[in-house]
């Protein structure tokens, strides 16, 4: 026995639950879409022992660079930094007995992202002063934010200059650091010359370590 | 690290939906109402039909959202919101519970709030997309601690934390745009029922408390059924 089933008519949708419906979908889909995406490209990268080093500080440290007027720091002795480079050999700043530029540096601070590759192209071209040591400072390192570790991103940038890691802020500290990036100039005595915040153009640069290499005049 | 990761490319992804929809709305009201194109009338005309009644559910929607996402970033995420972050915060959380009232009320002046919100807040958005893509427009140094120009997380080289709610706003806007901001307010008396098809397709928000509605702004209106578009059309 054939029975002709009525197929009843499909309710039309309501169309105000319609939209509705469609933004949870598109939600929905974003979600797993971001699990999927999330899942693929898992690597995680440890960050390297150089990154955790902490440097010893010794000596008085300096007051804070004061956004207006003299700076005075200029002829106070320059707390000496020891502590360790990329490459794990012992590093100093200021540089013992030579006239040093100190650059603190913040992995995550745009400026600081930017200074870099000038200041590399800068020593590159040989512009860095015979007898004057260039040292850069990593420092207010933090896991959380971006372009973490600094000695991944040093290495990207092709640094050659020594780098001293600061993994708990105390040299940034001892020297009254109030921006990123943090120039210091130290003379051969180890005594502040100047000391100057922000990106510096390559002719800035030239005033800086001529300034070192001169000391106090 | 990966929870971060995961919640990041969600947003990422809500965002870029929240763009084509606001692309979507702009560019079919721009085609309707500067080009004059009949295709795009037809299409905004529709879209008013179909959107406008949810339009600014949605647009609560859209600023929750966001609100969650704010919040995720900062208190789950760790990131920490700089100055212009407070800035947009302090238009975009408000904005969910202005929409709620304008969703509620049905009153026009609490859609021209809620669209004075998301344009101030967009404003700073846009700015503070600007400083994180030309970081000496602000200054020429980091401060030590929380920098406007730090890039908290970059996605397909243009979605960032401003840039999300650069996106909310502009999607709260657009669906604003679609209910309009004159509709009449409503007269508090209640409707009898012959109304209740006509309130289905005029620009009020639907399963808002009944009352009844004057048919349209313009009584010489040919069609009282979308009285705003009508209205900037001619």
């Amino acid at each position: 026995m054939t029975t002709k089933t009525r197929v009843p008519r499909a309710e039309p949708l309501n169309r105000a639950a319609t939209l509705p419906m469609l933004v949870l979908a598109a939600v929905v889909v974003a979600a797993l879409a971001a699990l999927v995406v999330t899942l693929v490209n898992d690597d995680e990268s440890a960050a390297t022992n150089f990154d955790a080093d902490l440097a010893a500080v010794a000596g008085n440290p300096l007051v804070a660079l004061p956004g207006t007027g003299a700076d005075p720091a200029v002829g106070q002795k320059a707390p000496v930094v020891r502590g360790h480079g990329l490459t794990g050999k012992p590093v100093n700043a200021p540089v013992t007995g030579k006239p040093t530029v100190v650059l603190f540096l913040a992995h995550w601070c745009p400026h600081c992202q930017r200074e870099v590759p000038v200041v590399q192209r800068y020593v590159d071209a040989g512009r860095v002063p015979r007898g004057v040591g260039l040292v850069a400072v990593a420092t207010a390192m933090d896991p959380a934010k971006p372009n973490y570790p600094p000695s991944t991103w040093l290495e990207r940038e092709g640094w050659t200059s020594p780098v001293l890691a600061d993994g708990n802020g105390e040299a940034a500290t001892a020297y009254g650091l109030p921006a990123f990036p943090y120039w210091v100039a130290v003379d051969a005595d180890g005594r502040v010359v100047e000391r100057r915040t922000g990106e510096l153009t390559p002719d800035q640069m030239d005033d800086l370590f001529a300034a070192a290499r001169a000391g106090r005049r | 690290v990966r929870d971060t990761d995961l919640a990041i490319t969600f947003f990422t992804l809500l965002t870029l939906l929240a763009n084509a929809a606001t692309l979507g709305i702009a560019g079919t009201a721009g085609a309707a109402r500067l080009i004059g194109w009949p295709g795009a009338r037809r299409a905004w005309a529709r879209l008013h039909r179909e959107v406008a009644g949810s339009a600014v559910g949605l647009a609560w929607l859209v600023a929750a959202v966001a609100m969650s996402g704010s919040l995720w970033f900062s208190e789950v995420a760790g990131f920490t919101p700089c100055r212009l972050c407070w800035a947009q915060r302090a238009f975009m959380y408000p904005l969910v519970a202005v929409l709620a009232v304008a969703g509620l009320t049905r009153r026009p002046a609490w859609r021209v709030l809620a669209l004075a919100m998301a344009t101030v807040g967009a404003v700073i958005a846009v700015y503070h997309v600007l400083v994180e893509r030309f970081p000496t427009l602000e200054s020429s140094t980091c401060d030590p601690t929380n920098p406007c120009s730090l890039v908290w997380f970059e996605r397909l080289g243009f979605v960032t934390l401003p840039y999300m709610a650069l996106s909310g706003f502009a999607l709260i806007g657009a669906l604003l745009l679609t209910v309009g901001l004159r509709a009449p307010a409503p007269t508090g008396v209640d409707a009898d029922d012959d109304h209740e098809v006509a309130d289905r397709d005029t620009d009020r928000p639907r399963g808002a408390r009944p009352s009844r509605p004057s048919p349209s702004p313009t009584p010489s209106d040919a069609s009282p059924a979308i009285p705003v578009l009508e209205e900037n059309l001619s």
